[in-house]
């Protein structure tokens, strides 16, 4: 079962969705850059200002914040306290305590997407919108859900991972 | 009772090696859950926070020192320094030190200064008969320059968190970041005296220096397109033309050319991945950062801060000692967690106090700042000390020893002076109008 998960890391859906969600990000990245860029020269050199440019470049920075939060949780890069690492040598109680931490962490991200999809949907009902372009607030709130749903499905792979080294782990122990 | 549980809460996931942004999530959903709060409301909260432009200088800074970083900008940094301080006797330790303050002031990182500065300043180090475990320890204890010398996401951070001005909270921690660098460099000057085979080192490379003649000029045109960087950064925002969100990207912008084409150090390749790494380490900042805030929220609305203040108040009135007590809870704290999460987590919960206490808060960015940068090489999270360890490739505990000289001679004689003496963190802001 191990392998088929640690697998998975080569299949075609892990590297499409990488693929999706690195180019989401660099392309957020470029935008916010050569934006605010773009407003300090219309201020100095062309005298102007660009109106509700500020609510493009937010829309835009919500989705680089949750899918880059996504993808941190792909590279299971989100800082922690490796202080287990450290002390606890044995494997079996180390990948116990990883793929208890990760199921706690699951949990704790399952329940903010249930929050942040409950606000999509009120917000879709509502429709608030940005006072100057008026663009639908829902169109960023969306990202939030997201974000955390595919942080969710990647936390529950990784605690799937470590559950299983853990059993490795155990059944080594049991027969030495 | 609940807020002392969500606590514990906290502080035993983060134990337990569950990530920082799900140990402040399982507080939320505890305190949620037991405090009868609305689910509804909680996520607008850390919506509304994050909806704002100052926070986007955060992720154009990270990606401006990942473009310097990988731009090979560090050699010509490197070799500037080495004008000024190189003929001091442990000249190459302080040039290291220094250096890391110059780079700080140019990526606002304390791992990519680690990264980079120490990946050119090792080598350096070893040749010229240094322990590599003084060598390693040496690098990583100047690394959190990087989080003094602005600019500084932990002080963007904090002054957005606390309502203070980002200008005023720059100006702060730079005189703390300059005692920082001369404690460090006169730890570093007398374990030189004491190191004979540095001593002969020493003498040999002043003499081929002398012969070899590097061209002071030469170093100099050198490192002008990295030194330049810094000074559109600050100037930028000291002189009121641009915000920090926008001096940021012009960094962006500038680094892009001066990597690729001057220091060549940089491909469209490098450029791209510079980008998604980047996004990635901002997106996890930025989660973090969402929920903390629906957790500081949660704790104001059940007067936590109050309640801290009552507590503390009751151990003892006397600020001195109220003082210390705060710096042993960030210290312990900086223990625990990074330095983001350190303050997105102390801001809410201590600023009240330290201002009932009649600190300014902007003197308590500086002490913050000094101790989360303490807390970032002390065991045993202490992230930069294993950084350092993979970077130079050098034993942790080998490390250890001279790691708890600096801390002893360098970082707490840091510290105390940051807190006790008002006047160092505050001289900058006050001169420049901010306070």
């Amino acid at each position: 079962m191990l392998d088929k998960l640690t697998e998975f890391q080569n299949s075609k859906v892990w590297k499409t969705t990488d693929k999706i969600q690195s180019a989401i990000l660099f392309l957020c990245s470029v935008l916010i850059t050569i934006t605010i860029f773009m407003t300090v020269i219309m201020r100095y050199v062309f005298k102007t200002d660009l109106y509700g440019v500020e609510e493009i470049i937010l829309v835009i920075a919500f989705w680089l914040y949750f899918i880059g939060g996504a993808r941190g949780s792909m590279e299971d890069s989100h800082i922690k306290a490796d202080i287990l690492d450290v002390i606890i040598q044995k494997d079996k109680l180390k990948y116990g305590m990883k793929s208890f931490a990760k199921a706690v962490e699951s949990f704790v991200l399952i329940v903010f997407t249930k929050m942040s999809i409950d606000l999509v949907l009120l917000n879709i009902q509502r429709m608030p919108k940005t006072p100057g372009l008026k663009i639908p607030y829902v169109v960023t709130q969306f990202s939030i859900a997201l974000g955390f749903f595919m942080m969710s499905l990647y936390t529950i792979y990784h605690c799937l991972v470590f559950f299983f080294k853990f059993r490795i782990a155990s059944s080594e122990g049991d027969e030495k | 009772m609940e807020i002392i549980i969500s606590i514990i809460i906290l502080m035993g996931t983060l134990l337990l090696g569950v990530p920082v942004p799900a140990c402040f999530g399982a507080a939320v959903i505890f305190i949620m859950v037991t405090l009868g709060h609305m689910p509804q409301s909680l996520v607008p909260v850390g919506f509304s926070k994050l909806n704002t432009l100052v926070l986007l200088a955060i992720p154009l800074f990270i990606m401006a020192g990942g473009i310097i970083e990988k731009g090979k900008i560090g050699k010509a940094l490197v070799e500037f320094v080495e004008i000024f301080v190189g003929r001091i006797k442990g000249g190459l330790g302080i040039v290291a030190v220094v250096s890391c303050g110059v780079f700080g002031a140019i990526s606002g990182s304390a791992a990519a200064t680690l990264s980079c500065i120490g990946a050119i300043m090792f080598p350096k180090l070893i040749e010229a008969k240094y322990d590599s475990g003084f060598a390693s320890a040496l690098l990583v204890n100047a690394a959190p320059l990087g989080l003094l010398i602005p600019p500084s996401s932990i002080q963007i951070l904090y002054a957005w968190s606390s309502g203070q001005s980002v200008l005023a909270c720059f100006l702060a921690t730079i005189v703390p970041g300059l005692i920082l660098i001369t404690l460090l460099s006169i730890v570093t000057f007398f374990y030189a005296k004491s190191n004979t085979a540095m001593e002969k080192h020493y003498v040999d490379s002043i003499e081929m220096n002398k012969l070899n003649k590097i061209g002071v000029s030469t170093r100099v045109r050198n490192a002008i397109p990295a030194i330049l960087m810094p000074v559109i950064i600050l100037g930028g925002i000291y002189s009121g033309i641009m915000t920090p969100t926008e001096a940021a990207a012009v960094a962006v912008i500038y680094a892009i050319p001066v990597g690729m084409f001057i220091y060549k150090g940089l491909t469209l390749k490098t450029l791209k991945d510079c980008f998604i790494e980047s996004a990635t380490t901002t997106g996890v900042v930025m989660v973090m950062f969402f929920i903390v805030m629906i957790l500081s929220r949660l704790y104001v609305l059940e007067n936590l801060p109050q309640k801290m203040i009552d507590v503390m108040l009751g151990i003892s009135e006397n600020k001195l000692i109220l003082l210390i007590l705060i710096n042993i809870f960030m210290v312990i704290i900086g223990m625990l967690m990074d330095d983001v999460s350190g303050t997105l987590l102390c801001t809410p919960v201590l600023l009240p106090l330290v201002v009932s206490l009649g600190i300014s808060p902007i003197q308590f960015a500086a002490i913050l700042g000094v101790n989360l940068g303490m807390g970032n090489i002390t065991p045993p999270t202490a992230p930069l000390l294993y950084l350092g360890g993979r970077v130079t490739k050098t034993p942790i505990n080998k490390m250890l020893r001279p790691t708890l000289v600096m801390i002893i001679f360098a970082w707490i004689p840091t510290l105390i002076l940051t807190t006790y003496i008002p006047q160092l963190s505050l001289f900058l802001p006050k001169y420049f109008g901010l306070m």
